[in-house]
């Protein structure tokens, strides 16, 4: 009799979200799902809508990372405006968005896979959770809140908003910068940095103590993608596509990605509301690739700045150059965090970025745009189609969870089959189903605030669909 | 260290849940918190234990969903209490206040301000009742900054 282990929901990612275990009649793993079970239709949204509005709109796409889609919508604006952002309006959207990732990086470091990391993933979790954090490790905890509090505070700095902030905008930005904010941003970057240093050493510390759950977290070859600069640099705003197959061969190094229905395959699942993209040379299911921090680190021939380009030496001289272990995606996260944080004051110190020259502006042009941008998890596709006065008639989104869709279920069901014995739900090893997803930094959706708590419930549910063991925490 | 810290905080597109955040936007444009900081947020976080551990005295305007008619006012010191919740998206005013104690070294005298609210379904307007306290808010914010000055 084939049954089923449900986790449901799973806890400290960004979203509502459960596993399925599948067992067979022999109580071995058989299959493992990771189901987004929240819907939110923003593509549908769209309908309707003058093109003016899609920043801001596709910002509430997500309350953690929405300066990243609104970059991603502005620069699909620009096309259908058919204009060219000033420099310095492409610098401060630059700058905004590394703020985000900065950010958001922390938020997913610090606050959601450090008690994993400090504590152990057996470890009980009554104790394994962020308030354990600031008790065991003040100044972990001191750092966590340092480097977020940093990137919120430009974001609201200069976006206006700390949420969803509306500065830009079709065209380029809304308002240049002022000197009094430029300079109060660069006051704040030593002690950011300081707290990254000190982070990275304490991880690179204790990286040893994970070596078993790197070898079992989604550790499997794939191809991995993302941004590049025309020097082979990693970016976040603009560049080539570039996807490297997991034996370190380019698969594509696109100047022009911005017709991804050629390479990009979408594909709909019956037990998710999360979309699945897979590269379309290799098919579906077997076009996996991973996008985010590590596909960063890889695909990149390096960051471009002094600080991030040791640590990704020392990075890949520990992991190796195409590490197939999803658990390292916590290792680039802290390295892309200290890259951010060069790259925001190398843009802060160009010669015209306070420059009153920020936006162009123009009518609708074009029927049709297509922006790509890096947010903190990955690549993110806007596509928008619109008439003659800018009414959006069509979008399509392909945002970084989804094309981390298929590696994301390949990661449950390694650790599953690793960790799951027998049809009893022992804590270490939903811990473990828990933490390969936390490595992907999922952003299911954010824009909604959860009401009281968010227990843990776990069922063993028989074929004929009877609960056989359910456990709650 | 500065004098004092206002945070108003609450969901803003959840009516009179936000009628923390409404005060403070509000407080914005009143002289008495000339040199006071004012911040407006949707929820605590633990960020804000930063400055809540650099202020002589903080104030936490919310709203409360029962205990009086709509739109009255309450205030109750707050005290500060090690930590407890396992999620920061959970953080209450006596575990931010910890907070700042555990890991900054100073826990301010803190109070909090709230009020009775109507509706808290979807929507930006505050009903009627919290809109009409928010004067009287501020009244009891400025009274408690200013009665305790060195806090």
């Amino acid at each position: 009799m084939s049954r089923d282990l449900i986790i449901d929901p799973v806890t400290r990612i960004e979203g509502h979200a459960k596993i399925t275990i599948q067992l067979d009649d022999d109580g071995n793993v058989e299959d493992a799902h990771f189901h987004v079970t929240q819907f939110r239709g923003f593509e549908k949204i769209c309908d309707g809508r003058p093109i003016h509005e899609m920043p801001s709109l596709m910002a509430r796409i997500c309350g953690i990372c929405p300066v990243s889609h609104l970059v991603a919508s502005a620069k699909a604006c620009d096309e259908i405006l058919a204009v060219e952002p000033p420099p310095t309006g492409v610098d401060l959207r630059r700058l905004i968005n590394l703020a985000q990732v900065a950010q958001s990086h922390a938020l997913s470091f610090f606050h959601l896979s450090s008690p994993d990391l400090l504590f152990g993933f057996d470890a009980d979790a009554d104790g394994r959770h962020l308030m354990g954090v600031y008790q065991e490790n003040p100044q972990l905890a001191r750092d966590g809140i340092a480097v977020r509090r940093f990137g919120q505070q430009i974001i609201e700095s200069v976006g206006g908003k700390r949420i969803h902030p509306s500065w830009v905008v079709p065209g380029g930005v809304d308002a240049p910068l002022t000197a009094e904010k430029r300079d109060e941003i660069l006051a704040g970057l030593p002690e950011a940095k300081a707290a990254v240093e000190r982070t990275l050493d304490w991880y690179k510390t204790s990286l040893v103590r994970w070596e078993e759950e790197a070898a079992a977290f989604g550790d499997f070859p794939t191809a991995y993608m993302g941004l590049v600069s025309p020097e082979g640099n990693a970016e976040y705003y603009d560049g080539a596509l570039r996807v490297m197959g997991s034996d370190g061969s380019m698969l594509a190094d696109l100047d022009d990605p911005r017709p991804y229905w050629q390479y990009l395959g979408e594909a709909v699942e019956p037990w998710s509301f999360l979309k699945t993209a897979y590269w379309k040379e290799l098919g579906y299911p077997e076009g996996v690739y991973r996008v985010g921090p590590l596909a960063r680190a890889i695909v990149a021939d390096r960051f471009g700045t002094s600080r991030a380009d040791e640590e990704l030496e020392e990075f890949r001289s520990r992991v190796g150059r195409v590490p197939s272990s999803s658990f390292h995606y916590h290792y680039a996260r802290l390295i892309e965090i200290t890259h951010s944080l060069e790259m925001i004051e190398v843009l802060l110190n160009r010669e015209f970025i306070l420059s009153p020259n920020v936006r162009a502006r123009a009518a609708v042009n074009r029927r049709e745009g297509i922006g790509i941008a890096e947010a903190p998890r990955g690549t993110l596709i806007h596509h928008y189609q619109v008439d003659d006065q800018g009414t959006v008639e069509w979008a399509n989104l392909l945002i970084a969870t989804g094309h981390n869709n298929m590696a994301m279920n390949k990661g449950v069901l390694q650790v599953a089959k690793r960790y799951v014995k027998g049809d009893r739900l022992e804590e270490p090893m939903l811990n473990r189903v828990e933490a390969v997803i936390r490595c992907y930094d999922p952003c299911l959706s954010c824009s909604t605030h959860a009401i009281g708590q968010m227990p843990l419930q776990v069922r063993l549910v028989s074929a004929d669909g009877s609960v056989l063991h359910e456990l709650t925490r | 260290m500065k004098r004092g810290l206002v945070i108003g905080y609450g969901n803003s597109l959840r009516a009179d849940d936000g009628v923390g955040w409404h005060a403070a936007m509000r407080f914005a444009s009143d002289a008495r918190f000339a040199d006071v900081d004012v911040v407006a947020r949707q929820q605590l976080t633990p960020e804000l234990a930063v400055d809540v551990s650099s202020a002589r005295a903080v104030v936490l305007v919310d709203a409360r969903m029962s205990g009086g008619a709509p739109g009255s006012i309450g205030v109750h010191p707050v005290t500060p209490r090690a930590s407890a919740s396992k999620m920061s998206h959970h953080m209450d005013p006596s575990g931010l206040i910890g907070l700042a104690q555990e890991l900054y070294g100073h826990a301010p005298s803190a109070w909090v301000v709230s009020v009775c609210g109507e509706s808290f379904e979807e929507g930006e307007k505050l009903s009627s009742a919290a809109a009409a306290a928010l004067p009287g808010v501020a009244d009891e914010v400025a009274r408690l900054l200013s009665e305790h000055p060195n806090a």
